[in-house]
């Protein structure tokens, strides 16, 4: 059963002669509660491809359909309610809120939805990533690791169907890539999740059940 | 559909912004101390002017009643006091009325003790206390002066008075206490205890003694003359003599507004150099900020949410903002509040109210969310992506050589072309601030002294019955201060050159019936689109009062005047004939009158060849004129507010009404004698005993140089504070410029730029941001002060004469390639610090 | 429960006999204070719109409450019979959508777990037919060789060749008892872990004394590295069967002369311990496919055993919340990580 399916994605950056083609027809399904990593050159337009499916960017042709729905018919009010309840994203950069603690960034995706945390699996998700001693902590005050271990906790909070992952280890030397690496991989086999994942280390990707290969916006077999 | 509240998130985000961006939210709190420092000085300072204006309709009305109700019996008074309209009400019984000759006409009733109503005619004793025992007497300083008596408690008063039946006498009392109140020019009261009154007039207090006045309080200071009647008319009561408090006329309420419009008008330029303000502090980090919110919207932030964020940050920025910025305006206002309202002492603190601050902060607060959110209007529909890749530089055309090769100065025109709206802002401003304060600059100079001078002050000096030295007096024509003697000792003083006297009498006369109507129709012809002549003085009771007592029975008081010399040129220089023309042989002959009728085109009065019969004798009307009445001193009385000038030579006033002083004279003097000339002046006046005032053209040059400056002085401020703004903005962008390119520099080092080649391109680009302002601001301001300018200049004042002048541009032009110089040597040091590899790595 | 509800029954009447009186005393004072007839009414008028408006407002309240049930209930309604939500915005920022979600998803995952357990179903039956082939060729083998020693005279020797072949069938029978006992508590979920806080070395050495005779007898080099300092949180009895049939697996696809080793490395959050032989190699497309049931690689088709081991092993590291990784290349060896939550 897919989750998300891709149908002829084009997106193209600039104009004239500098023109890019990031995706240049991309047809793609994934199935629920599989593991693909997508592999590709920097530029491949493997994040333009995530953006896409995360409901980060809009395409200029084709479309997307996440878990039954096109994202091309929602407004950017509830592309944002998409992107909160229904995708977790862990980026490169970790990207997390420098003002808040790793507590309130956990939970920060359920404050933006205006729920209230399920405190036992807030617990769980700690423990899992070993958070405990550092919930009070500022992000700064965090290691790579540790940043991104918090991502990750972030993006799992609200039980999205989808986690994308944008090399999330591509910021880390390959031993705490690993050790973040598996966490992921726990997390989404024990919830039952959906993991996409952009990587350039093949180790990695060897991981999943799916491995796609992106080249100059095209997937190659 | 029952919303998510999910709004928590955004408070929580607000605040710890606070936290962590200490520096820039402490500017920002500044800059809205400041924003809002400006609004509540141009509110406070307009609402002082506002106030001041109707307090001074109050002080020419005598009272703060709204209301009052003269010649009632108690009977009367209890009904209309108990009328459902009015709040409170006060009342005077009055005994007599001071009768001494040397008062004047000045009008002094002599009354029963009512705190309540000295209260609101302001004629409280400020020295000693009102009476409490039986022949103790209370005073205004005025009254004193006249009468000669002593400052000092205890001292003995002797007045004559008259009672209502016309019976005079003569009384010693004790003085017990005095005032000096702005209302007392034309009338006053002396203040005897209740049992003195019963002595004095046994029966004062009687039922059917109509001596009552009636200071009556509005619950609703509206249609006052029409409450007024509505009143009477409920109460039964037949007609009773009321005056309505001028300070709640409706027109003139709208006079006092458009006349401290000017002082209001600020407000909207507070409101976009505000803007700009904080919009340039919250810009700096733009950069960051849009990647900050590219970050929360991918985390799914809705619209709404960054708005709410953007909102709350706004609102704690104002709220921390507004106590200081209060005290800054209240601080500002008591420095120059006292400069623009004359008259009253501290005028900031008695015009103190909270309408301005609230109206300030209410201001503020709209500046402070524009700034916020319009720049991120736009972000807030964008996608996350969409976002972020706004914040990526654009690739733009090369500027390089064919070859490939760059030199110094194209590269430092390159790093120009790098965020290019940050650049345009900084002009932007600048401009705004060079063009607000050449607009100011402009106006100030193109105020024109000596036509100010000529106008208002055409001769040296002006002497003036005593009654008649302030605008508000009103003018006793019994007045013997200036006698004939008087001006002859003047005229005999070794430093002057001409002396011109006039005089004025007040006469009732009854004009034909042509001229009724001829008068009436005049004022019945259309002001402009939306009323008549006659409604265009609806701020003017008095006026409007006789005008309808003209209408009707043809009455009026004639205002007879009798001149020479400079007072005559200066009425033919001033004063346009409407019809027939200056003969001079004619008049001097005695037996022809200039009559003077409204200042608006069209015969509002007698015309030429027409006769006019004056103290039994018949005149010739020469010619009549629109009649420009400010060289005279003083006022004229309440029944003279409508009336027709009479004006004839001074011999022919002279045979009509023997005996009569002079309102005042003008005197001319050798200039290179003024000193001796003003020492003699003062001498004279002390010996005079107040009898007289003196008005000299210095005095006139003073005010004239202190409205000058108070009619640029608030856009002055608002322009001082945005150019300084602009240049801290310009200032601000250099060096950001300099700084965040550190890593750059490094790069260009290892590369092997010398570090004198580095200062050489900062230089450069400094040099060119200063070449970019001049190339924008130079044309501009020319431009400006070319075209738009006499437009402005021909609307802003009688006095203003456009003078091209670019003074504030020179000003801030070299300020400009200073800064542009400066900012780049003294970052040099910044920017070079540590090693190559040091600062190689601090990008990372 | 009760208690709160006579609370709130009490609070009603409080409220209605409150607004009363507060009435009453409006009444009460306009008629008292103010004398204009037409006045008294209007401000009466104005109060008595106030509070139709507050109760508007109640109203509307109490019905946007009301609607929120009801669409609760049609969704509730919809996903029992298998449909989906009619009119579900599932991206609405409301908080009807937000339940839904939630609904949505609860009912994904029930759905799922249904799912799986009908997938279990089905492999159980493969298993139970697969079992029952696989026991039939040993008991067959059993049933001819008892034949022959009952009906036939048979030389000790004979006899005694015959009975060493039927206990080598029946150890095959044992194997496979004992490996389906093993697969059916960790399918049902039955055995239980026992995490201590132990010496891996120990528990590496007992995985390797299992597999130690068959090493040798193969002729393959066994060489363990593992500090006896760290310890992890583990079961060790059911980890050293993980190690011990990841060890099992790769000596039988080394040839003789080869090479296994074990090497543990503590990491921050995981202890990687490497088992690497020197074997015929995985291809990359059968990574995932060597922890599958059942799975036997074509080219191990010679060798005996039912394609358990790696599966159980998986098992029960993943269990422990660990996981395994491989890395080979066809030829040269393999290398499988198991990473222990340390």
């Amino acid at each position: 059963m897919e989750i998300v399916t891709v149908r002829g994605l084009k997106k193209y950056f600039g104009r004239g002669e500098s023109q890019v083609k990031a995706l240049d027809g991309i047809d793609l399904d994934i199935e629920k509660g599989k593991f693909t990593a997508i592999i590709g050159a920097s530029g491949s337009g493997k994040t333009t491809l995530l953006n896409m499916i995360g409901g980060m960017d809009v395409p200029d042709e084709g479309e997307v359909i996440v878990d039954g729905v096109t994202l091309a018919g929602l407004k950017e009010k509830e592309l944002a309610v998409f992107r909160r309840g229904k995708v977790g994203f862990v980026y490169q950069s970790f990207n997390l809120v420098p003002t808040l603690t790793v507590k309130e960034n956990i939970l920060f995706p359920l404050s933006l939805a205006g729920s209230t945390p399920d405190p036992v699996f807030f617990q769980e998700i700690v423990d899992l990533l070993h958070l405990r001693e550092r919930l009070e902590a500022y992000p700064r005050e965090l290691s790579g690791g540790g940043q991104q271990r918090v991502a990750i906790a972030r993006a799992l909070i609200a039980k999205p169907a989808i986690l994308l992952a944008d090399e999330p280890t591509g910021n880390l030397d390959s031993k705490t890539g690993q050790n973040v690496l598996g966490l992921l991989k726990l997390s989404v086999e024990t919830y039952h999740q959906t993991l996409v994942m952009i990587t350039h280390n093949l180790e990695l990707a060897q991981m999943a059940d799916r491995i796609i290969r992106i080249e100059d916006g095209r997937i190659r077999a | 559909m029952l919303a998510n509240n999910n709004l928590k998130v955004c408070h929580t985000l607000a605040k710890r912004d606070f936290r962590f961006h200490r520096t820039k939210n402490l500017v920002l709190i500044l800059a809205v101390a400041m924003v809002t420092g400006l609004y509540s000085f141009v509110f406070l300072l307009g609402s002082a002017v506002e106030g001041g204006f109707l307090l001074n309709y109050q002080y020419l009305y005598g009272s703060t009643s709204h209301i009052l109700f003269t010649g009632l019996t108690e009977n009367q008074a209890d009904l209309l006091a108990q009328h459902a309209n009015v709040k409170s009400a006060v009342r005077l019984s009055t005994v007599g009325q001071l009768s001494d000759p040397m008062m004047g006409q000045r009008l002094v009733k002599l009354a029963v003790t009512d705190r309540d109503y000295a209260e609101t005619v302001l004629s409280l004793p400020t020295t000693g206390h009102l009476p409490e025992k039986a022949g103790e007497i209370a005073l205004d300083e005025y009254t004193m002066g006249s009468l000669g008596i002593l400052y000092e408690i205890g001292a003995p008063v002797t007045i004559q008075w008259t009672d209502p039946q016309g019976g005079i006498h003569t009384d010693t009392f004790t003085l017990c206490g005095w005032w000096s109140s702005p209302t007392n020019f034309s009338e006053s009261c002396a203040w005897i205890t209740a049992e003195t009154a019963a002595g004095l007039v046994p029966g004062y207090n009687d039922e059917n003694a109509a001596n009552l006045t009636l200071g009556v309080t509005l619950h609703q200071p509206r249609d006052l003359e029409e409450q007024a009647r509505q009143m009477l008319a409920d109460q039964g009561l037949p007609e009773v003599a009321y005056t309505t408090n001028l300070a709640y006329n409706d027109a003139r309420r709208e006079q006092a507004f458009r006349q401290a419009g000017q002082f209001y008008a600020p407000a909207a330029l507070v409101l976009v150099c505000g803007f700009l303000m904080i919009y340039s502090i919250v810009h700096v980090t733009a950069r960051q900020d849009r990647t900050f919110f590219a970050g929360l919207k991918a985390l799914g932030m809705t619209p709404r949410q960054i708005h709410r964020y953007l909102a709350e940050k706004g609102c704690l920025v104002t709220l921390l903002g507004l106590l200081p910025g209060f005290l800054i305006g209240f601080l500002l206002n008591l420095a120059l509040a006292g400069r623009v309202i004359t008259g009253i002492e501290n005028p900031a603190v008695y015009f103190l109210d909270w309408p301005p601050f609230a109206l300030a902060a209410a201001s503020t607060l709209v500046t402070v969310l524009l700034a916020y959110w319009i720049p991120t209007f736009r972000l807030s529909r964008m996608t996350p992506s969409q976002a972020a890749r706004s914040n990526a530089p654009r690739r733009g055309r090369g500027i390089g050589r064919a070859d490939g090769l760059i030199t110094l100065p194209r590269l430092a025109l390159r790093t120009l072309g790098k965020g290019k709206s940050r650049t345009a802002l900084s002009v932007l401003i600048m401009l705004l601030a060079v063009l607000l304060l050449t607009s100011v600059w402009m106006e100030y100079v193109s105020l024109q002294e000596d036509v100010y001078l000529d106008t208002l002050s055409p001769w040296d000096y002006t002497i003036s019955d005593g009654s008649a030295v302030m605008e508000v007096q009103r003018y006793n024509q019994n007045s013997r201060s200036i006698t004939e003697e008087v001006v002859e000792e003047i005229r005999q003083r070794p430093e002057v050159t001409s002396v011109s006297a006039l005089k004025s009498r007040e006469v009732d006369l009854t004009a034909s019936e042509e001229l009724q109507q001829r008068v009436v129709d005049y004022y019945d012809q259309p002001y402009d689109e939306t009323m008549t002549l006659r409604e265009s003085q609806a701020g003017y009771p008095d006026w409007v009062a006789g005008l309808d007592r003209f209408a009707q029975t043809g009455e009026y008081t004639a205002l007879v005047i009798g001149l020479d010399g400079k007072y005559l040129d200066y009425v033919l220089e001033n004063c346009p004939f409407t019809s027939g023309e200056f003969d001079a042989e004619a008049f001097a002959k005695g037996s022809s009158v200039l009559v003077g009728g409204a200042y608006n085109d069209g015969i509002s009065s007698l015309a030429a060849g027409e006769t006019l019969e004056l103290a039994g004798e018949t005149f010739t009307v020469m010619g009549s004129v629109k009649h420009d009445d400010s060289y005279l001193s003083g006022s004229n009385s309440r029944d003279a507010a409508f009336t027709f000038f009479y004006i004839l030579p001074l011999e022919t006033f002279d045979r009509l009404f023997p005996g009569q002083s002079f309102r005042q004279m003008a005197v001319e003097i050798d200039p290179s004698m003024q000193d001796s000339f003003e020492e003699y002046l003062t001498e004279f006046e002390q010996g005079r005993n107040r009898g007289i005032g003196i008005t000299l053209r210095s005095d006139y040059q003073e005010n004239f140089r202190n409205a000058r400056m108070n009619m640029v002085l608030v856009p002055l401020i608002v322009g001082l504070v945005l150019m300084s703004i602009a240049l801290l903005n310009f200032l601000n962008l250099l060096i950001a410029k300099a700084i965040s390119r550190q890593q750059e520099f490094a790069v260009y080092q290892s590369l092997g730029m010398t570090l004198a080649q580095l200062r050489r391109l900062l230089l450069l680009e400094g040099l060119y941001y200063a070449a970019l302002m001049t190339v924008v601001l130079i044309p501009l301001t020319v431009l400006f002060a070319k075209m738009v300018m006499p437009g402005v200049i021909t609307e802003f004042s009688w006095v203003s004469a456009y003078r091209f002048t670019l003074a504030p541009l020179w000003i801030t032009m070299p300020v400009i390639v200073l800064l542009a110089v400066l900012a780049p040597l003294v970052c040099m040091g910044f920017v070079t610090r540590g090693t190559i590899q040091q600062r190689l790595r601090t990008g990372e | 429960m009760r208690q709160k509800r006579r609370s709130m029954t009490v609070m009603r009447s409080g409220m209605i006999l409150l607004s009363a009186a507060l009435f009453a005393g409006l009444v009460w004072l306009l008629w008292r204070t103010v004398p204009w007839a037409a006045v008294r009414w209007g401000i009466l008028a104005l109060c008595a719109a106030v509070y139709a408006v507050v109760g508007l407002w109640a109203w509307y309240q109490r019905r946007q409450v009301s609607l929120f049930a009801d669409d609760l209930c049609a969704a509730l309604d919809a996903l029992m019979s298998g449909r989906q939500p009619e009119g579900y915005r599932p991206y609405e920022d409301s908080l009807t959508a937000k339940v839904q979600g939630k609904l949505l998803q609860y009912f994904d995952i029930m759905s799922e777990g249904k799912r799986q357990s009908q997938r279990d179903k089905e492999t159980i039956q493969g298993l139970v037919s697969d079992i029952s082939h696989q026991v039939k060729t040993p008991i067959a083998n059993i049933r001819m060789f008892a034949g022959i020693l009952r009906q036939h005279q048979l030389s000790p020797e004979k006899q005694a060749q015959f009975l060493a072949t039927m206990e080598g069938q029946i150890d095959k029978l044992d194997f496979l008892m004992q490996s389906l006992i093993k697969m059916s508590r960790l399918e049902t979920g039955t055995f239980t872990l026992h995490m201590e806080e132990a010496r891996l070395a120990d528990t590496v050495a007992q995985a390797m004394s299992t597999v130690w005779a068959r090493a040798e007898a193969k002729g393959i080099a066994l060489a363990a590295d593992c500090d006896s300092r760290i310890t992890v949180q583990h079961d060790p009895k059911w980890t050293a069967e993980a190690f011990g049939n990841i060890l099992d697996n790769a000596i039988k696809y080394t040839p003789s002369g080869g090479s296994v080793s074990v090497s543990v490395r503590p990491w921050q959050f995981y202890t990687r311990v490497d088992i690497t032989d020197t074997g015929i190699g995985i291809p990359e497309e059968h990574y995932n496919d060597v922890f599958q049931r059942f799975y036997r690689a074509p080219e191990a088709a010679a060798q005996e055993g039912v394609g358990l081991g790696l599966y159980l092993a998986n098992g029960i590291v993943t269990r422990q919340k660990g996981y395994i990784s491989v890395k080979s290349k066809p030829g040269q060896g393999t290398t499988f990580s198991v990473y222990l939550l340390s």
